[in-house]
């Protein structure tokens, strides 16, 4: 004969099983009234209990207790188990993380800082230089004459009190200052704030960020130039760029160039990105001139090499796809947060 | 033009090589789109107004346009252009549907001037009955020229390539096609012109040559002539004026023709006198300075040289006899003047940058003939003063040296080939290759200019692009950078935004700012009195656009990093990279604090630090100290100067010169202890004039069984101020008994009492 006591346990156990495999919020409350019910197994069971004899009634009620809280128990679970909100209802999973109070870098420190680290990597030492600058290292020994139209006022920012204190128009003076101190060979960076003479508009600001480079050694080559510049556009946007090499014109490089990337919006299909044209111009370089050289005491017979100036602010821009620089400066958060 | 000396390749690829030799290539779009072929349908009187006439014009898309025009030459029947409305003329007008005298007008119909088609606005240009309806009129009268107009951007290295003959000698090149230069080469015949013509400005004026023609008639110039003026961007004027300016864009040699009959005796090539001026052909008045090159005649200057002509001596309808000038200027010359008077012309932008002195003659020689040919008129003489271009010498070139520069091998005789189509003349062996440059190409002075010509006729995008090889050694970052790029870090982890300002502010900020006038740098040239400073401090422009974000946002914290600048003894002035923050809302102050502290502990400068009381010009504060030395403050921003920047909540400021600041040494490993702590809170009132330092200071005498004291909550009342801290006590070398920990305590609060007065609450 099975006794009340193991009738409930058996009772508890089943149930507890039934509510585990239950998959719905039906189903679960199907099992909830029939175990549970006031017409339920267990109802029914307890209503034996009166009937029990005395010596043992405590233990049945034990039991009987026992099982009605392990089911009880057991449908909590089940229903929390089936229900769309997840567990307990007084915990709602899908309310929002708290807010982390970080900052965030400014994306022109996020390219400068990519452009100095794949520099970097290709073995490119960081030099820097000041930004008020002395017109012997501005132009001068730039090879820039003294009636370039560069130094026009209307060009350059001049310091008050003459004429040799202006606010550096390119960071190609720190290749000059930092050859003060070196000898070939030479591999280095130089990024910097610069500053030109020129009303603001959405792409042209009086002051922006330029990343100098100059490499000299034994037979630096124009296509190492090149080579070089397309490797780093390549790590710079993450994917294989098409660049294209063009004759230019600057005083402190012969030969001259500038090297124009095939446009990433259109594909060079031609777009107003980069105007119709299916080309961006990202930079001006080319050999460093031979005059320049002797004005880094470096032996032009026995070394050569080659120069750049890219623009910071203008691959920022590409690479977040922005319109309009004078984000850059504005301070605003609303621009800030999304990087 | 350009076909007449070479067959030109087709479209694309001309432009794409003429781009890649350095000359950007485009081709000119004369007129909008939007401009397009219509018929008119009907004409009606205008209502209100006797001069108008309301035109139906049908431009092929099943619409009827109503538009109201004004000219007396329209007929029904007449295929005209269409403006719609949207369109911007190349005049500058841009079109919208309007009401004229109270009848609607939905675009408008175009005279050839409104198109930028010459000055001819006597009627609506009427368009070849076979025209197409709704086709842009730019492609109908482009297929009429069956030409287009290309423009290019040119270095300044090559003023060559301002004329027609230059562009297509470097076409010809390019393709490796043959160049056919004008057959003719005229030469002057030397001759009295009838004044006496002087040069007392040689430097300025290598070479200046008049040539006298009599009996000329001044009319309109053949309208192919105007047609090409127009595709270069030129307006027509009279016969003589467009046969210079025609020969001018064909050889790059600029003419200027003078009325002989107001020409007063002589022609001098001078500077300007002190005080003389010239009312030039644009209309203004030009007031000349010494360093001005001008024409004169006996009474005064004619012509300010090579830039702009006076009104009072250039040819007009009455003219009969002209005196034709062609000369060389010092580019430097006419730069300097050309910049300082604002003006530029088509002759000024080829003598700034420098004439061919070799083509000068024979350019006269040409115009002159030609002007005989259409004006009528004998060649009565040319005086020539000065003499043409000294002949330029051979260049030394070590071919393969220029090969390893270029980093490609190319033939010889490829090599030859391509020099000698620019014009150079090459001998020698491929070792000592020697290269004259052609009179044309004063640019080539070195034998890297003309390894920039073997490459540019190879083609720099044929080039092959390579790596260069290295000894490769660890590189490099200036201690300065690393300091910078790690203060970045700490501040926006500590919940700042990395931001980036201008560089310059004008006196009403610094006025704002409380900053120091007579330190600041002056700007000689700025671009407005707002941009004059070069800033001493970024927090005048941070805190400018604190306040705006301050309008919507209660709480957040911006910096930057950057230069500035303060006027110093030696020749430049001195820099500093500053750390600049601005701290915006409840509790500004202590969260500015945490941020210093959190990057001061980043660098590992803890132990180096300290604050001390100190206002600023910002407000109430502290200093802080790097090993003594003072390397920033902190302020609380103070109600006035939140006032001037119109900032509207409780905001803090931070400003430390980051040229103190050094990388952090290796942390040193202190061993932790294995032994637990007891955690015991403490609070209690001081009198508000006690400063928290003071009770750190008390506080921190109890280490090292005293671990920790961090303080939690802070309120003021009536006068004093309630401290709570959490303190928490341990042994490094046993475990801590409670009753140890509880004596400990005790002498805390003694300590407080004693020292600072306190009145312990728990």
């Amino acid at each position: 004969m099975i006794l009340l006591d193991e009738e409930f346990r058996k009772l508890a156990a089943r149930g507890v099983d039934e509510l585990a495999a239950a998959e719905t919020r039906e189903a679960v409350e199907a099992l909830e009234v029939r175990y549970l019910g006031r017409k339920g197994h267990l109802a029914a069971l307890m209503a034996r209990l009166e009937s029990a004899p005395r010596e043992l009634k405590s233990r049945f009620g034990k039991a009987g207790n026992d099982a009605k809280v392990a089911l009880t128990s057991a449908v909590r679970e089940a229903k929390a188990r089936t229900s769309e909100r997840g567990a307990d209802t007084a915990f709602d999973p899908t309310l929002p993380g708290l807010p982390v109070s970080a900052g965030r870098l400014h994306p022109l420190t996020q390219t400068m800082r990519r452009v100095v680290d794949i520099f970097r990597s290709m073995s490119f030492d960081v030099v820097e230089g000041p930004e008020a600058e002395l017109t012997k290292y501005n132009f001068d020994l730039l090879n820039i004459g003294a009636d370039h139209p560069s130094r026009f006022l209307t060009d350059t920012f001049y310091l008050d009190g003459g004429r040799d204190r202006v606010l550096r128009t390119h960071t190609s003076p720190v290749q000059l200052r930092a050859m003060e101190g070196r000898k070939p060979p030479v591999r280095l960076i130089a990024p910097g704030r610069v500053f030109r003479h020129e009303a603001t508009d959405a792409s042209h600001e009086a002051m922006f960020f330029q990343c100098e480079g100059l490499v000299i050694d034994k037979g630096i080559r124009l296509t190492d130039l090149f080579g070089t510049l397309t490797a780093f556009f390549s790590a710079f946007f993450e994917r294989e760029v098409v660049t294209r090499p063009r004759a230019s014109y600057f005083p402190f490089v012969e030969p001259g160039a500038e090297l124009e990337m095939r446009c990433l919006v259109c594909e060079g299909k031609g777009c107003s990105v980069c105007s119709h044209t299916g080309w961006l111009e990202m930079l001006g370089c080319g050999m460093v001139h031979p005059t320049v050289l002797a004005n880094m005491n470096v032996d032009a017979k026995a070394f050569s090499g080659f120069a750049f100036g890219m623009g910071l602010d203008r691959l920022m821009m590409l690479k977040h796809g922005m319109h309009d620089i004078r984000l850059s400066t504005s301070g605003g958060l609303a621009f800030l947060e999304q990087f | 033009m350009l076909r007449e000396c070479v067959t030109v390749p087709p479209l694309p690829k001309l432009l794409e090589r003429l781009t890649v030799a350095g000359f950007p290539a485009t081709v000119v779009e004369s007129l909008p789109s939007s401009v397009v072929v219509g018929t008119i349908v009907r004409i009606d009187p205008h209502p209100n107004a006797d001069r108008l006439q309301v035109t139906s014009v049908d431009i092929g898309d099943g619409a009827v346009r109503q538009i109201v025009c004004g000219a007396k030459n329209i007929r029904k029947g007449q295929k005209v252009p269409v403006a719609l409305p949207g369109t911007s003329l190349p005049n500058g007008i841009t079109i919208a549907p309007a009401e004229i005298r109270g009848v609607a007008s939905d675009g408008m119909l175009c005279a050839a001037d409104e198109l930028g088609l010459g000055s001819d606005h006597a009627g609506i240009l009427v368009l070849p009955a076979s025209a197409k309806l709704g086709v842009p009129v730019g492609r109908v009268l482009a297929s009429k020229a069956n030409d287009v107009a290309i423009e290019l951007e040119v270095t300044p290295n090559r003023p060559d390539m301002f004329s027609i003959r230059g562009v297509g000698r470097e076409v010809a090149a390019l393709f490796a096609i043959p160049f056919r230069p004008a057959a003719a080469h005229p030469t002057v015949k030397r001759g009295p012109v009838g004044v006496t013509v002087s040069v007392s400005a040689k430097k300025e004026c290598p070479l200046y040559a008049v040539c006298r023609i009599d009996g000329v008639r001044v009319g309109a110039s053949t309208p192919a002539t105007q047609e090409r003026l127009r595709a270069a961007g030129m307006r027509p004027v009279n016969a003589i004026v467009d046969l210079a300016n025609l020969v001018m864009l064909e050889t790059g040699q600029p003419f200027h023709a003078f009325d002989t009959a107001r020409v007063n005796g002589t022609l001098s090539v001078r500077r300007a006198a002190k005080g003389e001026t010239l009312a030039a052909l644009d209309g203004a008045t030009y007031a000349l300075a010494p360093n001005d090159l001008v024409i004169a005649d006996a009474r005064a200057p004619l012509v300010i040289a090579g830039i702009i002509g006076g009104q009072g001596s250039g040819v007009t309808e009455k003219t009969t006899s002209i005196l034709l000038e062609a000369a060389v200027f010092a580019p430097a010359t006419l730069r300097a003047t050309s910049r300082r008077l604002g003006v530029t012309s088509d002759s000024a932008a080829r003598f700034t940058r420098g004439v061919d002195a070799s083509v000068t003659l024979s350019a006269l020689a040409e115009v002159a003939s030609r002007i005989t040919r259409v004006s009528g008129g004998t060649i009565a003489g040319t005086t020539v003063v000065g003499a043409t271009s000294a002949k330029p010498h051979a260049l030394r070139c070590d071919l393969p040296a220029l090969e390893r520069l270029i980093g490609t091998t190319v033939p010889i005789a490829r090599v030859r080939k391509g020099l000698t189509a620019l014009g150079m003349t090459v001998s020698g062996s491929k070792t000592t290759l020697l290269v004259t440059p052609p009179s044309w190409r004063s640019d080539i002075r070195i034998p890297e200019d003309v390894a920039e010509e073997i490459a540019r006729m190879e083609g720099y995008d044929r080039l092959p692009q390579t790596l260069p090889s290295a000894t490769l050694a660890p590189a490099t970052l200036p201690d300065a950078y690393a300091v910078r790029e790690k203060t970045r870090d700490a501040l926006v982890v500590g919940g700042a935004y990395d931001t980036y300002t201008h560089a310059f502010y004008g006196e009403k900020l610094v006025a704002n700012a409380g900053l120091p006038r007579e330190r600041h740098v002056r700007i000689a040239n700025p671009m407005s009195a707002e941009q004059s400073l070069l800033r001493m401090s970024a927090l005048p422009l941070l805190l400018v656009a604190a306040a705006r974000e301050a309008r919507e946002r209660e709480s957040f914290a911006l910096f930057e990093i950057g230069t500035c600048f303060v006027a110093a003894k030696g020749p430049l002035p001195e820099e500093s990279t500053m750390l600049s923050v601005v701290v915006v809302g409840e509790d500004a102050y202590r969260r500015a604090k945490g941020l210093l502290h959190h990057a001061v502990r980043t660098l590992g400068m803890t132990d180096r630090a300290a604050t001390s009381v100190r206002a600023s010009a910002w407000g109430m504060g502290e200093e802080i100290a790097v090993d003594g030395k003072p390397a920033g403050t902190l302020a609380l921003l103070s109600a006035g100067r939140r006032a001037a920047f119109k900032l509207q909540r409780e905001a803090a400021v931070v400003e430390v010169d980051l040229r103190a600041w050094t990388l952090p040494k290796p942390v040193r490993f202190s061993p932790t202890s294995a032994y637990p702590t007891i955690k015991r809170d403490l609070a209690f009132w001081v009198d508000e004039s006690v400063h928290y330092a003071t009770i750190e200071k008390v506080v921190s005498r109890h280490r090292p069984l005293l671990r920790s004291a961090e303080l939690f909550d802070v309120f003021t009342k009536e006068g004093r101020v309630s401290y709570a801290l959490h303190l928490t006590f341990g042994s490094s070398s046993k475990t801590l008994a409670a009753e140890d920990a509880d004596a400990e305590l005790a002498r805390v609060s003694q300590d407080l009492v004693h020292h600072c007065a306190a009145d312990i609450r728990t």
